[in-house]
This record gives structure tokens, sequence and C-alpha cells, in this order.
């Protein structure tokens, strides 16, 4: 299992539709044995409950896989729907994951637009 | 085939001329709600005098064993009647235009998109494959239904069945239309973007020219202020962008992108997809609930509305048309509809397989009728599991909290999110305890009295009783895990409503005592009631006349011979619902068996011992009695008269239950 961290910068609106890509991909980096991944919430406009409940999904799985699933830069919307949730805490990285999250510029990730996928 | 012996005209709307009326729906009381209040309201006041006659002048002392239960019976149903009486207060009838009808009109492409799950578990392939033509029948824009086929029982005939149903779906005349209509809009496209694309090496030189001219040729020619001009004119238009060819590079990335779009619209054209969920050993599966759970969260279906489908009902072409329209409101503010906080539209269930007298009662006007605009009007409308529309927002919404309590006490319950996270799966009745959720989450439901689904019920008794014993069991269930008189955000109307059909599933303990009373009497001659003379016939006889005209009040339009058919069930299956509630109450697993929908063999009366001993005791003490009338030894003959006739209506309901018993279908006779 490899400690590298997989960083997608969605941008646009996840909804029940962009939501099953996103999963889809996640789900590739699983088979991949890429197990940890950060979501850079940046260039999320907006997110449902079907998005949520994709993000909770991937959580899921990441967590069966032995790895983790984080969240960055969640808006006030997005932080809404996860206290409401009661998951603000469990969107989080491991140790190891962090300190390679720190030590690599993942802000030069290429972003996609998630009505594109 | 449809083989309905009777059927009531307030359930056939269908052909209905719809009365012209402004806006797109209206509600009215139903109609003799008056006469019912009238009747109603003379009902529980003779009831209540009745009773107070019971406790304080006619309580037989000296057998306090037996009188005491049988007041405690008494004062279980008035109370009951009470219940029901205010729950049927306010009854509701509604009319909507259907969708294409609705004015201001609602352009088609505005339409929302809907999946219609059909769930089956262990059901004949041809059975699912009737209902799954059907629901890709229904008269709805080809590119917005979907049709899933739920199969719990992961059969390969079922999968192998949908895959054929697939791809002759996709062979229909509608469907090829519909194809090549998005292939024609997807040429066009990809014309346009041809052409944009030859278009733009002219474009960007022309306007690297013009940024040139303006810094080199000092002396201006009319001509290129003419084209500067024009130039900043288009990107007038368009401020976002500050050149012509981002502009022209934006509207090739949306060209593409509506090329792509195009492109998953074709391929969303397949309407008839098979799901079956992974099913771990060791792990529970949480029932129905986890299967549209799982669809749902892990089916990749993505519909705005959900119309949920027992595997063997067949649902009407003009069913959406007519249920969609409750989930949109016209705001007269910005001249758009807008989504509402309607969660679920129910519609009635009946049955094409009903024999002649429906030995089982499964006929349920008076539910899918009265009793269920009596709910709606007190928004407390039942979702019943099957022929109803659900908005996925709701049902995830309001799953997603009740998930996150669950996870906030077991972090382990992460693992089984999607089959957990949407509809109720904490009772073997899910559809009751997801509609009260909704409700507690302050989301509305309707009930729309017309007959959009004919399904099959189980015909023989084994299978009724068994789904009888499911229904009893998960409403009990409900109320000890959430009790709807303290659960938050319900009004006080619908937790009477949750409460009333809650305590009515409690009857069967009353029901053994006015059983056993007469039975009692004929061989010991003990009897509850002091006085059985004249005081007696004054004080329940208007009562009882009394609750029996309210009841065909109520049941107007409903054949006499249903109404007493549902009578006779909700009493004579006294056994099944003491059982219920003992399970409950003692904890014992209760596990969701599906109801089976082809006929079982064999003889019954196994099944119902309790009701045939007591049947046979009634018997026994009636000719026994009369013996002793015969030889001149009975001390008081009307006593023994009040009692017999007490017996007489006592056996009659429990005819019903031995009839069923006994039934047999024509052929095999």
């Amino acid at each position: 299992m490899s400690s590298e961290v997989k960083v997608l910068r969605p941008v646009g609106i996840l909804n029940a539709t962009c939501a099953n890509k996103l999963r889809e991909m996640i789900g590739d980096f699983i088979q991949a044995k890429q197990v940890n991944i950060l979501i850079d919430c940046a260039g999320i406009e907006f997110m449902d409950s079907m998005g949520l409940s994709c993000l909770i999904m991937s959580l899921k799985k990441v967590r069966i896989a032995g790895g983790s699933l984080a969240l960055t830069n969640t808006n006030s919307q997005i932080r809404l729907l996860l206290e409401v949730a009661a998951l603000e805490d469990s969107f989080k990285m491991n140790a190891e994951s962090l300190v390679v999250i720190k030590t690599t510029n993942w802000k030069n990730e290429p972003i996609f637009y998630l009505e594109n996928l | 085939m449809i083989t309905l012996t009777s059927k009531p005209p307030s359930l056939d709307t269908s052909n209905r001329k719809l009365s012209v009326f402004p806006g797109n729906s209206r509600s009215f009381l139903k109609r003799r709600t008056m006469l019912f209040r009238y009747f109603a309201e003379i009902n529980l006041l003779l009831g209540f005098w009745y009773l107070q006659w019971r406790v304080c002048n006619s309580l037989n002392y000296d057998a306090l064993w037996l009188a005491v239960p049988l007041l405690l019976a008494e004062i279980y149903s008035y109370i009951g009647g009470v219940l029901f009486t205010l729950g049927m207060w306010r009854p509701i009838e509604r009319q909507t235009k259907p969708l294409e009808e609705m004015s201001p009109a609602l352009p088609a492409t505005d339409w929302p998109t809907l999946d219609a799950f059909i769930t089956c578990y262990n059901e004949s392939a041809t059975m699912v494959e009737t209902t799954a033509r059907a629901a890709l029948a229904i008269d709805y824009p080809v590119t917005k239904l979907i049709v899933y086929i739920l199969d719990d029982g992961n059969s390969q005939q079922m999968r192998e069945m949908a895959q054929r149903l697939c791809i002759e779906d996709l062979q229909s005349p509608l469907l090829r239309a519909a194809a090549e209509q998005i292939q024609t809009e997807r040429q066009e496209l990809i014309d346009r973007l041809d052409m944009l694309q030859q278009l733009m090496p002219d474009t960007y030189a022309a306007e690297k020219f013009l940024a040139t001219a303006i810094s080199h040729n000092q002396t201006e020619s009319l001509s290129t202020r003419f084209l500067q001009n024009f130039h900043q004119l288009l990107l007038l238009k368009e401020q976002k962008y500050a050149t012509v060819e981002a502009q022209v590079q934006a509207e090739q990335e949306r060209l593409k992108q509506a090329i792509l779009h195009k492109q998953i619209e074709l391929s969303g054209l397949a309407r008839c997809r098979y799901i079956a969920r992974p099913k771990p050993a060791g792990k529970p599966h949480h029932a129905k609930a986890g299967n549209i759970n799982h669809a749902i969260f892990a089916g990749e279906t993505t519909g705005e509305f959900i119309i949920t489908l027992d595997a063997d009902h067949i649902p009407k072409p003009q069913f959406l048309k007519h249920v969609l329209p409750y989930f949109v409101t016209y705001n007269s503010w910005n001249g758009k509809y807008e989504s509402n906080r309607i969660a679920l539209v129910q519609t009635p269930q009946d049955f094409s397989n009903l024999p002649p007298g429906d030995p089982y009662g499964h006929q349920a006007h008076l539910f899918y009728g009265p009793i269920q605009q009596g709910k709606d009007g007190l928004n407390s409308a039942f979702y019943t599991g099957t022929n109803a529309v659900l908005r996925r927002e709701a049902i995830v919404n309001t799953g997603l909290k009740y998930f996150a309590q669950a996870y906030a006490q077991d972090e382990k319950s992460l693992d089984e999110f999607d089959l957990i996270g949407g509809v109720s799966s904490s009772s073997i009745t899910e559809d009751m305890n997801t509609a009260m959720r909704l409700h507690a989450a302050g989301w509305q439901s309707i009930y729309h009295n017309e007959l959009l689904a004919i399904g099959l019920a189980p015909d023989d008794l084994s299978s009724t009783l068994q789904q009888r014993l499911r229904w009893a069991q998960g409403t009990i269930q409900v109320m000890t895990q959430e009790n709807p008189l303290t659960k938050p955000g319900l009004s006080f109307w619908q937790r009477l409503q949750y409460f009333q059909t809650m305590y009515s599933y409690f009857s069967g303990f009353a029901m053994v005592v006015f059983l056993i009373c007469p039975i009692i009497f004929f061989f010991t001659g003990t009897v509850p009631v002091t006085a059985y003379g004249n005081d007696f016939v004054r004080h329940f006889l208007p009562a009882f006349i009394f609750n029996r005209v309210t009841f065909l009040i109520i049941g107007w339009g409903i054949p006499a011979r249903e109404l007493w058919r549902s009578e006779q069930y909700a009493l004579s299956l006294f056994p099944l619902f003491i059982q219920a509630v003992w399970s409950v109450i003692s904890k014992r697993s209760i596990h969701f068996k599906v109801t089976p929908k082809e006929r079982q063999s064999g003889v019954y009366f196994n099944l119902i011992k309790p009701q045939l001993i007591i049947f046979g005791f009634t018997i026994l003490g009636m000719s026994w009695s009369l013996g002793l009338f015969i030889l001149g030894q009975l001390t008081d003959p009307f006593v023994y008269l009040v009692n017999a006739s007490w017996s007489i209506y006592n056996l009659s309901l429990l005819w019903s239950v031995i009839g069923a018993a006994t039934w047999k279908p024509e052929s095999t006779k």
C-alpha cells in the first residue's frame, strides 16, 4: 500500500449525477491501491444531500480498504451539511498521510469539472 | 385481466371528466363529512353514556374477575372509537390537473427525472417482467424515466429478463425516435464545433491584427476604427472574457461539454436496469429497506423522484402525469414552478386476483379511501410501500439525519450506510416508519385517491396471516422504538394518527374477553353485568345502532359486504395480534418475511386453532343452555337471549377465517 496521497480537485455542483462519477473515480483509486485520498472542495459551489451521501459511501469504501479520506477547503454550506450529519470529524487523514500532504504542493494538482466527468 | 367483482365509484376517477377549476389542484372536504360528524358525535355521546352506566350501575361486584376485564375491554374499544373518529374528522378529496394540462404550462424539458424501483425477492421473472413492461410503458418522456429491477434474490433468470427487456425497449419506436433525436442534436453540436474550429485561426489573426493596429498604426483609417469598435462591442457582450479568443475558446469548451452530455444521454436510454446488491453472509441486510437504500446510494440512480412498486403491482400509463403535479408549486413572484415540501404521494392498492367474495379480506377500500383521506386532511397520509412516488431529496435528507444518530452511537454503522441511510430500516414495516420520520422532519405527504396500479394479493390463508402478522409486529415495533406521542417534530394530529394505528393493534386482548364472556355464562351462569334486563337494552342498543350507522356513513359507496369482511378480519385475527404484541414486548427477534405471491397449498385449520376452539365452545355452550331451557332449568331466559345474540355476532365474525381456511379455488374443487 502506498503512502502516496491522491488529491482530487472537483469544480462545480456536487449532486446525484456528479456524485456517482466522483464515486467511480474514487473506486478506481481504491482498485489501484491508492487509498489515501484528499478532496479539495475549494471549487465546489454547492453540495446536496446526494453529494454528501456519495462522500459517506466513499469514506466507507476507503475505510474498508484501510485508507483515509479527507476534505479540505470546505465552504460554509458543505460544513453545515457535515455538521447536521455529525460527520465533521470523520473525514480526516492518518498522520502519515498528513506529512505527505504538508510536504507536497498539492495545490498544483489539476482541477476537474464535475459536469465534465 | 381485472376480475374485480365490485368497484366503488369513488375510486374510479380516471375516466371522470375533471371539472374546470382555477389553479392546478384543489382539495375540499369529502362529501357527507358533516353527516358523518353529526352521527359520530351522537355515537360518542351515547357510548359515553353507556360506559358510565357500566362503570357506575352495572358492574357485577360478585364476579369482578370477569367484570373488570370486560369493562377494560369496553373502555379500550371506546377510546379506539374516539381516536378513529378524530382521525376521520377532516377527510379531504383532491383534484389535480395532469402534468401537461397545468397552467401556466410546465415545459416538458423541466419535468423531473424519475426512477421506478421494482422491488422483488423471489418472485417469478415472468411476473416481474409484466410489471417492468408496464413501468416502461408509463406515459412519460423516455429520457426521464428509468426502470430499475431491484432483485434481492439475485437470480440469473431475472437478470437475463432485465437485459432482454432493455434491448427490446431500446428497439421500440419511441426509444428509436428519442435516440435519433439525440443523435441529430449531437450532430448539430459537432457541426457547430467544426465550424467554430475552422473560424478560429481567422478570428485569432484578426484580433491580433487589431491589437497591433492600435499600437503601430497611429493614423487610423475609418475602417480600422470601425473594426476596433466592433471588437469592443463583442467584448462588452461577454464581459467575463478579455479577448475574443478567450470567448471562442469558452464556447468551444461549452460545445464539447454539450456533446459529451448528449453521449451520456444516449447511454441513459437503456431504461431497464437490473440491480442485485451483494448480500454478505453474517451481516444484516435490512430487507426491503436495505434493497431500496442500496439502489439509492450505491446503485448509480439519480432520478429526482422515485416510484416504488412491489414486484406484482402493475402501474397504469397515466401514473406519473397524474401524481407529479403535486410536487411542484407555482411561484407567482418569479413566474416559475418550484419544488415544495411534499415528500410523497401515495395512491391506492387494489388487486386483480381476488377470488369471488374475497375470503381473505384483502380489499381495502375503507383504508384506501375514507381512512387515508382522513389522514390526508391532517397531513399524515401514510406511505404503504408500493404505488407511491417519493422525493429523493426528502428521503436522503431525512435518512441522513437518522444515520447521523446511529453513527454517533456506533461508528460501525458507517459500514452499512448504503443500507440504512435513506428509507428507515429499523422496523419490519419500513414504509410506515419512513413516513413518520418524514413527517417529523417537516415534510408533507399526500393521498391521491385514484387507482393507478393493480397488484396481486396473497391468495391463501397462510400468506395472508403472515402478511397481517408482519404489519402488526412492525407497527407495534415502531411504537416501542419511536413513540409517536413523544417524537419531536410531529404535529398533534399526526401523533394522533400514528398512535391510533398502533393502538388498534392491541385489540386482540379485548377481543378475547368479548369472545369468552358468553361462553363463561353458558357453562357457569356467571355474568359480568348485573342488569341484563331492560336497563341494559336501553343503554346498549342506542350506542350500538348509532355505531353501525356511523360506520355505514364512513363507508358510503363501499359495498356493505366488504365493510363487513374488513370488520370480521379486524376482530377474528385476535390470536395474531396478541402474538404480535407479545413478540415485540418479549423482544424476540422479528424477521421480515416476504409475503409469498403464489398460492401455498394445504388445509389451514392448524393456523386458526384458537378461533376454532372458541367457535366450538360457543356452539357447545349455546346448545347446552338451550338444552337446559328445554328441560325448563334455565333461570333467566332473557339473559340467555342476550348472550345468545352476542354469541351469534361473535360466531359470524369468526366465520370469516374458518371460511378462508377451507376455501379452495374453483379449479381444484
